[in-house]
């Protein structure tokens, strides 16, 4: 026998474009948190994409809330303290409203996320223009810089993710509290009848709102991609040299003249005749020349991610790029098989792994171990 | 007197060489006349003792302890540096423009007779070597 349940009279609250904003940003942080806590450089691409997708969704909500429809508003976010300790009162007595937009709790829980999330956003593009030289910022934030972002940009992304941890509890708490599925009426739109509605009245105005997410949009698109076309702070252009080419690349890649600072390349050039074990003398005119190119060329001249990653030197072996603290780090988890095996076949060939390893950017983006080759 | 080393010289690698002139013959003819004038018994390069010298154990370094560790045991076949880097064939037939540029063969001597022996190799040596190796 089929029993008819009379559904209880819902109303909408969440537009549209408020629900694919909401449902688009969960899947755009989770991609950033992911890629950010869990996954290796490999990945930065994808952060990367994942960063500016939720800057662009949090800007469309800042024009969708001066010009949304009611619940969409930020005039409707019930941000005074007093609200919010009531609210909490009623949390303790017992006692339960049910309210159309956010709750007093909620509202503070939203634009906290909104403005981490906005700092978090940006800390990350600093951190992409002064480390790694890419971006719209790369022209303006030397390393160092980049590098006091560093530490802000993963405070801020566990703060984010504790954010989201006090989200999706509170929901579950309110839609128990509440006997209604918040999370479902972020789906379809709908709550039930019967809660206390917003004190202010908007009507939506698309038109508005779409024109100025297209001006806005397509005005920062604009100067964000002329300021990624512009060169990188510091970063050295260095032009070649054939004799450097020539005489350095005959037994393992011409290792970029930034890749070690100035006393390295000194005394790698004044020891070419017991070179690592091997005779790789030069005649002094050709040793010469070269040498003044590395000098001039030295790390200590740019700002690159390799150029300051390798300035630091390990104590005992000063001339090796492999044996500097950072470069010994970053390549630990890399069994010694994958450095022996061919097409690698050492830990000097950075470009068997490294795409860009000529060029000496090292961009993360760049990095792929090759497949062993079977003989 | 000098006349005289060269043309000797020039007997011996007439002896030796196919009677065609050439960089890699220049190069030989050199090292001919510096072993002459080394060692007036002199008779011309032997391929046989090229190919000992390229393949024998040698003590002075560790790494590197013949010139088949870079260059592979088998000439026709492709090398590789300490540092990982592929080197063509040393076989004149493998790679057809091997001991051809003076400067070059000078150089590489000079480096890796060093390396592996510890010394600078004789003109002999150089020229056995380059004899064996155009021989494949
Ligand atoms: C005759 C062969 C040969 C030539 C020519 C040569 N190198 Fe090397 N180089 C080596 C070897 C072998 C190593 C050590 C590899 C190892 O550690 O296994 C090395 C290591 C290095 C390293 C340290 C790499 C590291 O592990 O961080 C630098 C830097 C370097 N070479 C610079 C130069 C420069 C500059 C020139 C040109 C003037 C040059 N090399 C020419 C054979 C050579
Ligand atoms: C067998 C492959 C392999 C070789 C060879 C290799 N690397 Fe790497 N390198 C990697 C991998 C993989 C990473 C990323 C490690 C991680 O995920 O943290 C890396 C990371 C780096 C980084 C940090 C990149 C960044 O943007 O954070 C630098 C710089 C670097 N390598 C330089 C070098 C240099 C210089 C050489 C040669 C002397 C070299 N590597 C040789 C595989 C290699
Ligand atoms: C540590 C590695 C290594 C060892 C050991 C080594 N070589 Fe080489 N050799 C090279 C490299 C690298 C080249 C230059 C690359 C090329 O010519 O393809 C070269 C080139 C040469 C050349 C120049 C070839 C030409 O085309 O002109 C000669 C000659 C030569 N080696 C002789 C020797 C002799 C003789 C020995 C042993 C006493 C020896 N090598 C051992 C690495 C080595």
């Amino acid at each position: 026998m089929n029993v008819a349940i009379a559904p209880s009279p819902q109303v909408k609250v969440w537009d549209l474009p408020l629900r694919l904003f909401h449902w688009c940003l969960v899947a755009a942080c989770g991609t950033a948190l992911v890629s950010g806590f869990l996954l290796n450089a490999n990945w930065l691409s994808l952060h990367i994409w994942a960063g500016g997708f939720i800057l662009a969704l949090l800007g469309a909500r800042m024009v969708w809330g001066l010009t949304g429809p009611t619940y969409a508003r930020f005039r409707n976010f019930t941000l005074a303290p007093s609200t919010a300790i009531a609210h909490v009162k009623d949390i303790l007595n017992g006692t339960v409203h049910r309210e159309g937009g956010h709750n007093p709790l909620g509202a503070w829980m939203v634009t906290f996320f909104f403005i981490a999330l906005t700092l978090v956003c940006l800390s990350g593009l600093g951190l992409l223009g002064g480390m790694f030289k890419q971006g719209p910022l790369k022209a303006y934030l030397s390393f160092a810089t980049g590098g006091l972002l560093r530490e802000p940009h993963e405070l801020l992304a566990w703060l984010v993710l504790m954010l989201v941890a006090a989200h999706i509890g509170g929901v579950v708490f309110e839609s128990i509290r509440s006997r209604e599925n918040l999370a479902r009426a972020m789906v379809t739109g709908k709550k039930v009848k019967g809660f206390i509605p917003a004190a202010h009245d908007f009507a939506a105005r698309p038109t508005l709102a779409l024109a100025i997410i297209a001006v806005a949009g397509a005005a920062i698109g604009w100067a964000a991609i002329s300021a990624n076309a512009l060169p990188a702070w510091g970063v050295r252009q260095v032009t070649a040299n054939s004799a450097w080419q020539e005489e350095c690349g005959d037994c393992h890649m011409a290792f970029h003249p930034t890749l070690l600072p100035a006393t390295s390349w000194q005394g790698i050039m004044t020891s070419l005749d017991d070179h690592f074990g091997e005779d790789a003398s030069l005649p002094a005119s050709t040793a010469a020349a070269i040498s003044d190119y590395l000098r001039a060329n030295s790390a200590e001249t740019s700002d690159s991610l390799a150029a300051n990653v390798f300035r630091k030197m390990s104590e005992t072996r000063p001339l090796e790029i492999t044996q500097t603290p950072f470069w010994l780090r970053r390549h630990e988890h890399i069994p010694e098989a994958t450095f022996k095996a061919a097409p690698v076949n050492s830990r000097q060939n950075c470009a068997a792994c490294h795409g860009d390893a000529t060029a000496g950017t090292f961009a993360p983006q760049s990095i792929s171990i090759p497949k062993e080759t079977v003989k | 007197m000098k006349t005289g080393t060269v043309l000797a010289a020039l007997c011996v690698v007439g002896l030796t060489m196919p009677a065609m002139a050439g960089p890699r013959e220049d190069i030989l003819q050199g090292y001919a006349s510096a072993a002459k004038s080394a060692d007036a018994g002199f008779t011309g390069f032997d391929a046989a003792r090229g190919k000992t010298l390229y393949g024998q154990q040698n003590t002075a370094s560790a790494e590197s302890p013949s010139c088949a560790s870079c260059h592979s045991a088998s000439p026709l076949e492709p090398g590789k540096t300490r540092a990982g880097k592929i080197i063509d064939p040393m076989a004149v037939s493998a790679t057809p423009d091997r001991y051809t540029d003076a400067a070059k063969v000078e150089k590489w001597f000079g480096r890796n007779c060093n390396t592996v022996l510890g010394r600078d190799c004789t003109a002999v040596e150089k020229g056995d070597f380059i004899t064996y190796l155009s021989s494949l």
